[in-house]
Formats: structure tokens, sequence, C-alpha cells
């Protein structure tokens, strides 16, 4: 059986800024692979540290479970072993970030192939069909800050799943972009997402455009200084 | 290696900002490079001078002195001597020399000992006890040519009449003009201690005899100092060109240390300016090297990125700095009142002074990039996902 992408339980992550505290729990959230998940919630609610913890970027102060396919990532935390979290990173995650998230300094093709060797999986032929399909095979040569924003969240999505990765964080991805492009760009995301068989991660303040692109809305719970992720386990 | 593709693809993103910084850093290097030129030029200039008259480089006694064998084997051992043969009594190996096709033709000549290996005789073959090198002077004195057969009268006074000593001699060669200033030959040491003997009257004694004195000349021209300190601490009064020779070379001494001090504070200029441009590149890269840090490159790759871009424009400056030190070095050499003068440059900027300034600039540069690569390493994966 393939292990899930992301398994997260009774993780608590507290978040200081300007003297104050903001606690999020994360009560349990298990995502299999293909499944689509968005996390919604108004700004301050925890959707940021809740990609940080989901993204092996910020460490816990407290995870019961915290598995990354199978890996032992609080173990990780535990060992201080930032290198090999990256490893896990490369390997396993995609991202998709408000205005694309691209390195500014590689074009399209790189960035989508630097993603390819950092998870070991080059593969030119699958880069250049993806980019067909997204509609940018044309885009390849071009660097970042020549593209529209719309081009440039394509550009994102064909990095953030050129490496086949098992989970896609992504980030307000819509944030920036017309209200009739970010369903195009939410429909885009979720269905190369399916064909892949990759997992979605969406945090975003638009529940009605990542509901009609078929994710499951999860709302954040806010509370005094603190925000709680009910539990999501599959049926 | 991907460090140094993100490396250089970070600088192919930002020409006009890498052109600058290789220029900048090329305005440091350029002036040092061109210093160690004209400190490479003026003493090397100096050191062509000195040298190109082998006669710098010779010590001669100038008193008799009675010099056993053992005393010239210990001294032609040491790797300071280039040439060394005993030579017999100053004042008395003279003789009268005439061509035997011009007689009435007569030069009076010192009788100089001479070996293989001379330096006075460059490319002139070993001679055999009846051949001779005559000085240019004498031989224009006696219109002398190569293989032209001479004697040599030597003159000795016997109570109250002369005995002389007539040697049929042939002229091997005549030597180059500054070879020696004075009328006289160069024979091989036999001719010079026979004449001795003769005029000592020890044609019989067959005891070994002390040499009177010596033909020195030091390997190099910086080993003179130390072989006239040498001789002197055995009581051996010398003359020689020690006190120029020593001259240059405090003036070389000199010279670097001046330079090194130049270069000290050139060099920490080019660190904290070139660590400066890193540094703020870093920070103003800072979320894109976050972003790679999401993306799962590992420390050492991001450390070594600011590395690779450090020795890029080291690399960079180096290559510049050594054109416009070129260009400087060219335009100073023909200025009127420096140079060129006798076919010599005053900087002189070659592999040596290109290549320390390389390899100089690549280590400075690795040095001045370590802040830099600290914060690299230290950049944080969950600011690559706050793209905002």
């Amino acid at each position: 059986m393939t292990e899930a992408p992301l398994v997260l339980e009774g993780v608590v992550a507290t978040r200081r800024a300007g003297g104050a505290a903001f606690t999020l729990t994360i009560e349990a959230l298990r995502l299999e692979a293909g499944s689509l998940v968005a996390v919604t919630g108004a700004s301050g609610t925890g959707k940021s540290t809740l990609l940080d913890i989901a993204a092996l970027a910020r460490r816990p102060d407290n995870a019961t479970v915290m598995a990354i396919c199978g890996t032992d990532a609080a173990a990780l935390w535990a060992r201080g072993a930032k290198d090999a979290l990256a490893t896990l990173r490369a390997r396993h995650f995609g991202y998709v970030l408000q205005t694309g998230g691209l390195v500014p300094f590689l074009s399209v093709g790189a960035n989508a192939a630097l993603a390819q060797d950092l998870a070991g999986r080059r593969d030119a032929a699958h880069l250049v069909a993806l980019a067909g399909t997204l509609g940018i095979d044309d885009l390849l040569a071009r660097m970042p800050a020549s593209l529209s924003v719309g081009q440039r969240q394509r550009a994102a999505i064909l990095r953030a799943l050129a490496h086949r990765p098992a989970l896609v964080l992504a980030d307000e991805p819509t944030a920036s972009v017309h209200p009739d492009m970010a369903a195009t760009i939410l429909a885009l995301l979720a269905d190369q997402a399916r064909q892949a068989g990759a997992a979605v991660l969406l945090a975003t303040h638009d529940a009605p455009a990542a509901r009609a692109a078929g994710f499951h809305e999860v709302p954040l719970q806010p509370g005094p200084a603190s925000s709680r992720l009910p539990a999501l386990l599959p049926a | 290696m991907r460090s140094l593709h993100l490396a250089l693809a970070d600088l192919r993103r930002e020409p006009a900002f890498t052109l600058c910084s290789v220029l900048a850093l090329a305005a440091v290097i350029a002036p040092l490079i061109l210093l160690a030129g004209l400190r490479a030029g003026v003493i090397a200039g100096l050191k062509d001078d000195l040298s190109a008259s082998p006669r710098t480089r010779e010590i001669a006694n100038i008193q008799n002195l009675a010099l056993d064998p053992a005393w010239f084997e210990a001294l032609a051992a040491r790797p300071e001597t280039g040439f060394l043969i005993p030579r017999t009594r100053l004042l008395a190996a003279t003789g009268s020399l005439e061509a035997a096709a011009r007689p009435g033709r007569i030069a009076t000549v010192e009788i100089l000992p001479t070996a293989p290996g001379d330096p006075l005789l460059p490319g002139i073959p070993a001679a055999t006890d009846s051949q001779i090198i005559v000085t240019a002077a004498a031989a224009q004195r006696l219109a002398l040519r190569p293989g032209d057969a001479l004697r040599l009268r030597i003159i000795r006074r016997v109570g109250e009449g002369r005995e002389v000593l007539a040697l049929d001699l042939t002229t091997l060669a005549i030597a180059p003009a500054g070879a020696f200033d004075r009328d006289a030959i160069f024979a091989p040491p036999a001719l010079g201690r026979r004449v001795q003997d003769f005029l000592d009257d020890r044609t019989a004694d067959t005891t070994p005899r002390r040499a009177e004195g010596f033909r020195l000349h030091a390997r190099r021209l910086e080993d003179v100092p130390t072989l006239v300190a040498l001789l002197q601490s055995q009581g051996i009064e010398t003359r020689s060109r020690a006190d120029e020779v020593a001259a240059l070379l405090a003036l070389d001494r000199n010279l670097t240390a001046g330079f090194a001090v130049i270069a000290l504070v050139g060099g920490t200029g080019f660190i904290l300016g070139l660590g400066a441009a890193l540094w703020a590149s870093t920070a103003r890269k800072r979320r894109t090297l976050s972003l790679l840090r999401l993306m799962g490159l590992d420390r050492t790759t991001l450390t070594l990125i600011p590395i690779w871009q450090g020795l890029a424009y080291a690399l960079g400056g180096s290559l510049a700095g050594t054109a416009l030190a070129l260009a400087a070095a060219e335009a100073v050499n023909r200025l009127p009142l420096l140079g060129p003068n006798d076919g010599q440059n005053l900087a002189r900027i070659g592999a040596p002074e290109f290549g320390a300034a390389l390899a100089l600039s690549l280590l400075a540069a690795t040095l001045a990039a370590t802040a830099a690569a600290q914060r690299a390493a230290s950049a944080d994966p969950a600011e690559g996902l706050r793209d905002e």
C-alpha cells in the first residue's frame, strides 16, 4: 500500500509576532494520494502557519504524528536534520505560490528541470508534455519576469508537478490573478494533480473558487489568539 | 555542479550589476598589478645592467696570498661559487708579447689564468698549453687575429745581467671587449706557473707551490656579498662590486616591502568591497535563496552559491585588471622620460604578476564570500513560501 503523502496528528505550533503569541492546533490531517483539500479562513487564522508545518519549513512545538510518504518527519526535526528535511521536500513536494514562486534567474524550463533534478527524477519528455498540457510549451525558454501573472501561475504548476511529487502545497495561488483567471488556474491545478495522482493542500481566502474546482474545504476554526484545524481523516 | 550552475545563472540575469562588480574589482587589482610590474621592471632593469658584464660577479684579491689546494677545493664546493682558478703573483705576471708576423710591435701584457667555463670568455674553447686568448686591447695594439703566431718574452735580472724566457704561442681567440680592459692574455694555469717559476728561479724546485691569488666569480649577483663576507672573515681583502649588488638587493627588499604594504591595503579593500557586495546581494536575494531551500537545496549548495559568485567576480576582475595594467604599463614604457631605456621596460607584467594576482584574488574572494555564504546557508524555507 502506498503511504499517505501527508499525515499530521496532534500538531501544535506557536507563532510569536510583536510580543503576541498565536497557536495553531492541527488535530488530525491525512491527505491520501489524489486528494484535494482547501484550508480556508480569514487573514491571521493560521493558514500560512499550517502550510509552513506541512512544508517542513517550520518546526512544530509538538507533533504526535508527522509523516511524509511514510517518513517520520517529526524525528528528523527532533534530530535537527534540516538537509534530510530538504531532501524530503525535494522528493515529495511541489509548490504553487501567490505569484508563482519561480526562481527568477532560471527560465521556466530550467525551473521545472531544477525541481526534477532535486527530486532525482530528470524527465525532459514529461516536462515538455506537461508544459504542452498547460499551454505553455512555447514559454519554456522565457524568464519568469517576462511572463504575465497567469502565465507565471501555469509555469508554477508545471514546476510543481514536473517531478511527479506526492503532494502539492499551494499558498493563495489565485490571490494575484483576475477572478476569471482564478477559476481556470485552480481547475488546472486540480485537474493536473488528479492526473498525476498528487494530493494538493491549498490555503486560500477564496472558498467558493476552491469548492468549484473540486477541493474539499476545511475551514480553520479561529479562537482567541489561536486556531484549530478540525480532524480531516478519510472515511 | 548545481551550485556553480545556479551561481552563474544568477550573475547572467544581472549583466550590468555583474559588469559593474567586475570593473570595481579590476579598479583595485589593476594598480596592484602595475605596481608589481614596476617593481619587477625596476629591479630587473638594474639587475640586467649589473649582470650585463660578467665582471660584476668578479671578486679579486688585492694582496698576495698563500693559498693551498684544500682552500680552493673548499671554496669551489660552495654553491655561491661560479668560477674559481688559482693565479700567480699579481705584479710579477707580466711579459712582452709580439706577433710573429709583425716583429717590433710589442705589447706588455698581464698573464691571467683561464679554464673551461671562464665567465669572461663565453663560447671560447679550452686552450692548450701553447694557446692563449688575447684581450681586445692587446689584440688591437698588435693587430692580431685568431690563429696568429706569437712570442711571449719574460725577462729576469740575474746579478747585473738579464735572462729571457721566450715562449712561442698561438692566438686561440680574441676576448670580448668587456672581458678585461687592459693589455693581457688569458692562458692555461701551467703557463702562468712556468713564468713565475722562471722569475723566481724555481725551475728545479719540484715542491708544490701555493697560489698567490685567485680569479673568482660568484654564481649569481646575489652571491657576491656572501662570498666577499666569507673571504673577509678569512682575512682576505678583496675588490668587487659587492656594495652595488648589496644596494640593489636592499632596494629590492625595500620595494618588495613597500609593495607588500600597498598590496595589503589594496587587498583589504578588495576583500571588504567584494564581501560587502556579496553580502548585499545575498540579502537582496534572500527570498530566492529561501525558495531554493524550500525546493530542497542542501546547505552546502546554498553556501557555495555566493562563493562561486565571488570567485567569478575575482576571475573577471583579475582578467580585466590585468588588461588595464598591461595598457597602463605600455603607456608608462612609452613615456619619453621613463623608457624604453636600452631596450628595458620600466614596467614588466608577465605570467608571474598575473598568476599571483589571480591566485591572491581567488583566495581573497573566497575569504570575502564567507559572510555571504553563511547568510545564504541560513536561508529559511518558510520565507520561500511567502511569495508576496
